[in-house]
């Protein structure tokens, strides 16, 4: 038994090594920690808790309900205010206006959808603007659309 | 002799520090507090995610390629300049067997008119994003346990607990990932996970005007997209990677990814 006490002094070492590492471990696996799985069970609730910043329609509806009733029943029914104009949190937040709403008169904004595509499905209504508009019609303005179409309900008679 | 000296010295000046970091480290845990999460329950909603097993349907043959989707999610999600949670992809092919892919922008602004130096004989657009995979290689290679599925079925990304090696980026065949540029951690969709917790649709399903995108779930016997799954006719993309989707199309055509 010559070598007891190395083996004494080994065994504490090995002990406090275990010892620390289960200290640390408790330190720096976060609290909650495979409550549900591998991974950190409080990140589903700080996912929750992110702001919305699209509203629904019905965010629009307290203070535009008459605009949301004559859009809601035109040709640009499926078409959510936000995506023309802005998200609602632009706007109002806390139930304060936080700044003007944005307004877009460019053409552009309708080519996204009706500028005709040859990967567009042909039934969805298309144009393309050099045949579209009258002829004879010099420069064309951005807003141009907006002399005929009346963007919430943007079909003609009807 | 000397040098045994000098060896138990050593030894011993290694326990007194261990110990005393021990000690340190104990003292840090009780006094401070917890690294993660420990702030409370702000915040909190009452949802319980067992009520839900989440489910995403597109529909190609209506994708008119507007790109009202990324938008909406740009804006809710706050996604980088350059990087897309979403994006679309317009197919372009020819009978020939030529065929043009191309998301300018990840269709970010929509797409122009723009030619191709073959005769197009069939074309669309094919909305793109997270499968939210149930065989998920992406989680399975996060060696921190960062990435994870929630019981309702979205795959989501701990911000707090990433460390940017960037394997799941790698790990994704359907390229729906990426390094935030200023976090520096692993990014992707989350079907809008704040907002499906809420009772609110995801955002790009919110901006479909052509009802391309529906979201459902199928733990409600009345969901239609539910019911669209159980009794049409669709795909997912690359199946032979028994990834197993929770990301459904109709009308995908070969030559999709």
């Amino acid at each position: 038994m010559e070598h007891s006490k190395h083996l004494a002094r080994m065994l504490l070492l090995v002990v406090l090594a275990l010892i620390v590492f289960h200290i640390a471990r408790t330190l720096f696996t976060p609290r909650s920690f495979g409550r549900y799985g591998h991974y950190r069970a409080d990140n589903v609730q700080e996912q929750m808790a992110l702001p919305v910043v699209y509203g629904e329609r019905n965010s629009c509806l307290p203070c535009h309900g008459q605009t949301v009733g004559v859009a809601g029943s035109g040709s640009h029914a499926s078409v959510e205010c936000e995506n023309c104009h802005a998200p609602v949190v632009t706007h109002i937040r806390g139930g304060e206006k936080a700044g003007e709403m944005s307004r877009s008169r460019s053409m552009g904004l309708c080519l996204r959808c009706h500028d005709r595509l040859d990967a567009r499905p042909p039934g969805f209504p298309q144009i393309k603007v050099e045949e579209h508009l009258p002829t004879g019609e010099g420069k064309v303005r951005v807003d141009v659309c907006f002399d005929c179409h009346d963007p919430h309900t943007p079909k003609m008679g009807g | 002799m000397k040098v045994g000296t000098q060896g138990n010295l050593t030894r011993r000046k290694f326990l007194v520090f261990s110990g005393t970091l021990g000690l340190t480290l104990v003292a840090g845990g009780l006094s401070g507090p917890g690294r993660y999460g420990a702030e409370g329950d702000e915040g909190r909603v009452d949802y319980n995610w067992e009520d839900h097993l989440y489910v995403y349907l597109i529909d190609t043959t209506r994708c008119i390629g507007c790109g009202m989707c990324v938008q909406a999610c740009k804006r809710e999600n706050a996604v980088p300049d350059g990087f897309f949670r979403t994006w679309v992809e317009r197919y372009r092919i020819g009978e020939s067997g030529r065929m043009q892919v191309d998301s300018p922008n990840g269709a970010l602004n929509g797409f122009q008119p723009s030619p191709v130096d073959f005769k197009v004989s069939k074309g669309f657009f094919v909305p793109k994003m997270c499968n939210h995979c149930q065989n998920t290689p992406c989680t399975q290679v996060c060696p921190v346990g960062a990435s994870y599925t929630t019981k309702d079925g979205a795959v989501l990304v701990d911000h707090v607990r990433c460390i940017g090696c960037g394997y799941c980026v790698q790990a994704c065949p359907y390229g729906s990932r990426f390094l935030h540029p200023v976090t520096r951690v692993a990014d992707k969709c989350t079907w809008c996970y704040h907002r499906i917790t809420k009772g609110l649709r995801p955002a790009c399903v919110l901006a479909c005007p052509v009802g391309a995108r529906a979201f459902g779930n199928l733990k409600n016997p009345d969901d239609p997209v539910r019911r669209i799954i159980a009794t049409q006719r669709v795909a997912v993309l690359q199946p032979e990677l028994l990834t197993r989707p929770n990301c459904y199309y109709i009308g995908i055509d070969k030559e999709v990814r």
